[in-house]
């Protein structure tokens, strides 16, 4: 999937997580605030990065607000950062759903 | 059970009054001069507010009663929802340097600081694209001097501040400001500039973007002392810091040139603070205004000529390029 501009996804709300996705000119970087940083920073931005690693987006700046998110979340909310950012409206459920277990 | 609402001034008296109370009681100065607003009431109780005027987030107060409640968290976002509707993906905050944190959980970053005031912004396009845009248009030598300048419109008075940069400086970038508040739009603004500088090779003229604070974009509601002075005090104070912090070292500057501005007292406090920020790192060169025909030349002076159509007068204090575009655009206008 090809990134074309910003996007974003989710919101501030405790337990959720809010997810910005920008063109990069090379590599994935992964930008994280969180107030669970100490506990499950790297658990967050390892699901982030397998996530994009799915939909085959390797050139993107993440810059991602985290409030609490289960995995689960923080899978939802890359996809639908990702599918605004490539303007693709059509989900490919099959597809995600062949990975996001 | 709490529950989130627009609160509409003049549609509903009562929360208007609640608002009131809970923003002075947060001791800040109510100012309904904001475009939306939002609050979290508890019946008719009102426990945390907040408004938008454009892109900037002001008038934030949560009742002392549910701090802790993170009820910030659904007030900013119900704000940016609202931005997000209108397609705007970038915003500021200005705050007291002791709520900082709260605001950097959600997201905003710090642009500048002072003691008494604190610049974030969250979304894009933000500082690192402005960062990015400054470094294309850098040039090398030493030393290196800005200007900061409205220009509305360039008169030959702002030619003559630049001419003066550009003689003693190896480059000059010249930051024309982008906010729309003026007669001419930052477009018009930005195109003439850049061809009044195109007569020094050492100059560069850029765009502010947001990155410039302007006293019309500065809110003075949490400064306790509202008196022009106070407000001027700390904006400038602001803006100083800014371009002192991020903006300077991005591009070498070492000094910066600024027209007098003798009838002015709100300006002589801008040029204070600007010298007392900058301190021993910036040099701030004061240069007295150009005179034509006994008065000093202003952009002021050009708008009121314009308005009475006195072309004369016009032609006399702006460069040939400049009057054939004013006179055209005016053409078009009637």
């Amino acid at each position: 999937m090809k990134i074309n501009h910003p996007a974003t996804a989710g919101t501030l709300e405790s337990s959720d997580i809010q997810i910005t996705l920008t063109p990069a000119d090379s590599g994935t970087t992964i930008q994280l605030q969180s107030s669970v940083e100490k506990q499950f920073g790297e658990q967050i931005r390892a699901v982030i990065a397998a996530t994009l690693t799915k939909l085959g987006i390797e050139e993107v700046a993440v810059e991602a607000n985290d409030k609490g998110a289960l995995d689960c979340t923080i899978k939802a909310r890359t996809i639908a950062a990702a599918y605004r950012a490539a303007d693709n409206k059509t989900f490919d459920w099959e597809e995600i759903n062949a990975w996001i277990n | 059970m709490a529950t989130l609402k627009r609160i509409w001034f003049d549609l509903n008296p009562q929360a208007a009054t609640a608002w009131h109370t809970l923003l002075a009681d947060a001791g800040l100065t109510p100012d309904r001069q904001v475009d939306y607003t939002v609050g979290i009431f508890d019946g008719d109780d009102l426990l945390a507010t907040g408004s938008l005027s454009g892109n900037i987030i002001k008038e934030v107060a949560v009742s002392p009663t549910v701090q802790h409640e993170n009820l910030l968290a659904q007030i900013i976002q119900a704000l940016l929802d609202r931005l997000d509707d209108e397609a705007i993906t970038h915003s500021f905050v200005y705050t007291k340097p002791s709520t900082l944190k709260f605001f950097q959980s959600l997201g905003f970053k710090q642009l500048a600081s002072t003691d008494s005031v604190v610049l974030l912004e969250r979304g894009y396009p933000n500082f690192d694209d402005y960062t990015k845009l400054l470094e294309e248009s850098r040039q090398s030598g030493k030393p290196v001097a800005a200007i900061v300048m409205n220009a509305n419109p360039v008169t030959r008075g702002h030619a003559y501040l630049i001419e003066q940069a550009a003689k003693s400086n190896a480059v000059v970038y010249v930051f024309v400001l982008s906010a729309e508040r003026s007669m001419f739009t930052a477009t018009e603004r930005l195109a003439l500039v850049k061809k009044v500088a195109a007569r020094w090779s050492n100059v560069v003229v850029l765009p502010t973007q947001d990155y410039m604070v302007s006293s019309t974009t500065f809110p003075s509601y949490f400064l306790k002392d509202r008196a022009d002075a106070a407000i001027a005090t700390a904006q400038a104070g602001l803006d100083a810091a800014l371009f002192k912090q991020r903006i300077a070292p991005i591009l070498g500057i070492s000094r910066r040139y600024v027209g007098e501005e003798p009838l002015s007292p709100v300006t002589a406090i801008y040029n204070q603070q600007l010298a007392a920020t900058f301190a021993d790192d910036i040099e701030l060169i004061v240069v007295p205004r150009l005179i034509i025909d006994g008065t000093v030349v202003s952009a002021t002076r050009v708008r009121t000529a314009i308005a009475q159509h006195d072309w004369v007068t016009v032609e006399r204090l702006v460069y040939p390029e400049v009057y054939t575009e004013i006179k055209e655009r005016s053409t078009h206008e009637n």
